[in-house]
């Protein structure tokens, strides 16, 4: 039984995959072009002509990641969020609930 | 050990802060030693039994009683695993600390509390008796939450160790309930023998909903992880991964009571149905709420959460079908290896993860992510330990992660293959909630505040490359590591007589 | 009636666990709560030490007794280091108060939270 499901781990296998693949790509990317110079317009980021923005002006903030994510999802995370109240007689309620939720439910399955 | 060691703490501490660091270095790492040994120990020969106080060590039922009065510490496979786990993170975490917490005052009682943590993290697994449970899960809430509040001059330091100790005060009360219902009907506080003598009745069913509530609470699953991310958040120095590292050994104290003491008697596939269940809403909940962070830290402790999800959704498939031998043998067991497994796996790179998150603090002072950007650049060590934990949390092949979740799929989707589409779906939003932290901390244009910011000390990168190193170590060798540490975890969970009859010898 | 009076040291224990459980869940002031859950931990170590009540029976102490009818020892060992722990555990959360009046100038659970989510 235990065969099968364990040839699939084989991370060593894993890695030196990795490392072929690593270097497949480092001689392609060394065909490029080669003639260049540094540091004129050549090597500038393209922005149709505008200037680069300032570093903190560029960078994606973090609460503006996955906003398409948040607003499918917002009648799950609506009550979920709320429910996070930081209020610890919440917690205690939650934890006490439980214990009558398992206990009735214990009861109601020796029953059947 | 780490007892001694504790008290001994202040008093060297005021020969000098050298010493001190020092001595609580070499004293964790005998501890780690001594581990090391047990473990090596139990593995060959079987259960360990050991009791106090009596005249030879095994002699676990005095001569003119039928069953044990004294305190016996019994050491199994599970056992000797968690010990293995938790000496492993203080050392990190201890190590990590000596540098993290150069600047705070009080280190003396930092260094006490942070000894007598791991202390009461070995003791919990190592312990044979109910009531010994029950104190040594007092010690690890009342050290966790005065370390978790330690930086009191930050308001959600102290509002986490209050948190912490209240719902802590309130489930080891509840296991304080449950322990006097069972001396008032068996007269024994010994799990092997209450194992023995377990008659399945209204009131063990009282005492095995608080039980199991009160130990899912102090692990942090859903519905009662409220706790968790105010309490780890703010944890000073290196003691986030050794908290973590406690809630789960009450985690695996679970296991050893549903397990061993319930057994075979338990009305089986519906509390491991309750624990699938809370498998699966902490692994959704922890990860979504996990997305919405901004707060380094919180977020890596949503993931905390979900992860135990994983943990708790394998070892309840494996209790779902215990009373089946044809599943245990075709899937259960494998179920259980798979979670235990998660279990150490978790320690290691999770508390690698609140290593890196704790590093970012320490030299950037903020933990908001709105602010950080391009760290990558500066913090070279801290992003590539980063990057280890984030794909091995993920479960990227190589990594230990993926080892111990394809055996946590291919169980559960024996039982039921929407368990394995859940468990899929939130490794994937893990690594989405990963790339989200790697993206606005370390990648990016440098930023113009952060640009004298240089790497972490030396000591902090020690640590963080004793949990890394372990990691790896883990990913490159899962095979070994399984057959020797995990499935003797496994197989003592289920070998519920073979742990009775080690203290009651055979009868 | 006898059965109350056998049974009234656990009745007593349901009586301060229900006053316990209320102000744990329903007050907001902190202070409050943490006087909730003493009187909680009141009723488990009653619980505890009335679970070793055998009828008729004397205080356990071996030299000089005068009978061999004893009341069961073992709850009364669990009582204490469970009162202990409570003093332990009681004064960290007292502290944990006075630090979050320092920083906030609140008592209630409502307004002195400043972590959600």
């Amino acid at each position: 039984m235990s065969a099968p499901i364990l040839t699939f781990w084989a991370p060593l296998l894993v890695v030196i995959a990795f490392v072929i693949v690593t270097i497949l790509a480092y001689l392609y990317r060394n065909r490029g072009e080669s003639s260049y110079k540094e540091g004129t317009e050549q090597t500038k980021v393209f922005l149709s002509g505008e200037d680069e923005p300032e570093a903190g002006m560029r960078h994606v903030r973090a609460h503006n990641m996955y906003w398409g994510f948040f607003e499918a999802m917002k009648r799950y995370y609506g009550p979920v969020v709320r429910a996070h109240t930081g209020i610890v007689n919440d917690y205690l309620i939650w934890m006490f609930g439980l214990v009558a939720l398992i206990g009735v439910a214990l009861f109601a399955a020796g029953l059947f | 050990m780490p007892l001694l060691a504790a008290f001994l703490t202040p008093l060297v501490g005021r020969i000098g802060s050298q010493a001190r660091n020092t001595f609580v270095i070499v004293a964790l790492a005998i501890v780690q030693i001594l581990v090391i040994i047990v473990a090596r120990d139990v593995y060959a020969n079987g259960i360990h039994v050991y009791t106090l106080g009596a005249a030879l060590p095994s002699l676990a039922i005095p001569e003119t009683h039928m069953v044990p009065v004294r305190i016996i510490l019994e050491v199994d496979g599970l056992g000797a695993f968690m010990g293995l786990m938790g000496a492993t993170v203080a050392l990190a975490g201890a190590i990590y600390s000596i540098s993290c917490m150069k600047l705070e005052t009080g280190q003396d009682r930092f260094y006490t509390l942070l000894l007598l943590l791991a202390a009461s993290m070995v003791g919990i697994q190592y312990t044979g008796d109910l009531f010994n449970l029950f104190v040594f899960l007092e010690i690890l809430s009342i050290s966790g939450a005065a370390l978790a509040g330690f930086r009191t001059r930050f308001v959600d330091a102290v509002e986490g160790g209050f948190k912490y100790v209240i719902v802590s005060t309130v489930a080891a009360l509840l296991v304080l309930i449950s322990i006097g219902m069972f001396y008032g009907q068996y007269n024994l506080l010994n799990i092997a023998a209450l194992a023995d003598a377990m008659q399945y009745t209204a009131i063990d069913k009282i005492a095995l909903a608080l039980l199991v509530v009160a130990l899912l609470t102090k692990s942090g699953a859903v519905p009662s992880h409220w706790w968790v991310p105010d309490t780890y958040t703010p944890a000073a120095g290196g003691t986030s991964p050794i908290i973590y590292g406690a809630s789960l050994t009450c985690l695996a104290a679970l296991f050893r009571v549903v397990f061993s003491l319930y057994g075979l008697k338990l009305s089986l596939s519906l509390i491991g149905w309750v624990v699938i269940i809370a498998g699966l809403l902490s692994m959704f909940v922890g990860v979504t709420m996990a997305l919405r962070q901004t707060d380094v830290k919180r977020l890596m402790t949503y993931h905390a959460i979900s992860q135990e999800g994983y943990m708790l959704l394998g070892v309840g498939v494996g209790l779902a079908v215990l009373g089946d031998p044809q599943a245990v043998a075709a899937y259960g067991r494998e179920a259980i290896a798979g979670g235990i497994f998660h279990v150490i796996n978790n320690a290691f790179f999770k508390g690698l993860l609140l290593l890196t998150g704790e590093a970012l603090f320490f030299q950037l002072g903020t933990r908001d992510l709105n602010k950080m950007g391009g760290m990558g650049r500066n913090m070279k060590w801290t992003c590539a330990f980063f990057i280890i934990g984030a794909l091995a949390i993920s479960g990227v092949p190589p990594f230990n992660g993926f080892a111990s979740k394809l055996m946590i799929y291919e169980s559960s989707f024996h039982l039921n293959p929407m368990l394995t589409i859940i468990a899929l779906v939130v490794s994937v939003m893990t690594l989405a909630s990963f790339t989200k932290v790697f993206q606005a901390a370390f990648t990016g244009p440098e930023q113009p505040e952060y640009a004298q910011v240089q790497g972490v000390p030396l000591s902090m990168k020690i640590g963080m490359g004793i949990l890394a190193g372990a990691t790896v170590l883990f990913s490159l060798f899962p095979q070994f590591v399984v057959d020797t540490i995990v499935y003797p975890a496994a197989d003592a969970l289920l070998n519920q007589a073979g742990y009775v009859s080690a203290v009651m010898g055979g009868a | 009636m006898s059965t109350i009076v056998t049974n009234a040291p656990f009745i007593g224990v349901a009586a301060l666990a229900c006053v316990g459980l209320y102000i744990m869940l329903a007050q907001r002031n902190l202070i409050k709560i943490v006087m909730g859950i003493t009187i909680f931990e009141s009723a488990v170590n009653l619980f505890l030490v009335s679970l070793g009540y055998r009828n008729e029976g004397i205080a356990p102490i071996f030299t000089n007794a005068t009978g061999t009818h004893m009341v069961l020892p073992v709850p009364q060992a669990l009582t204490l280091t469970s009162i202990v722990i409570g003093v332990a555990t009681t004064a960290l959360m007292l502290t944990f108060i006075v630090l979050i009046y320092r920083h906030t100038g609140e008592t209630d659970a409502k307004k002195s939270r400043r972590v959600k989510g």
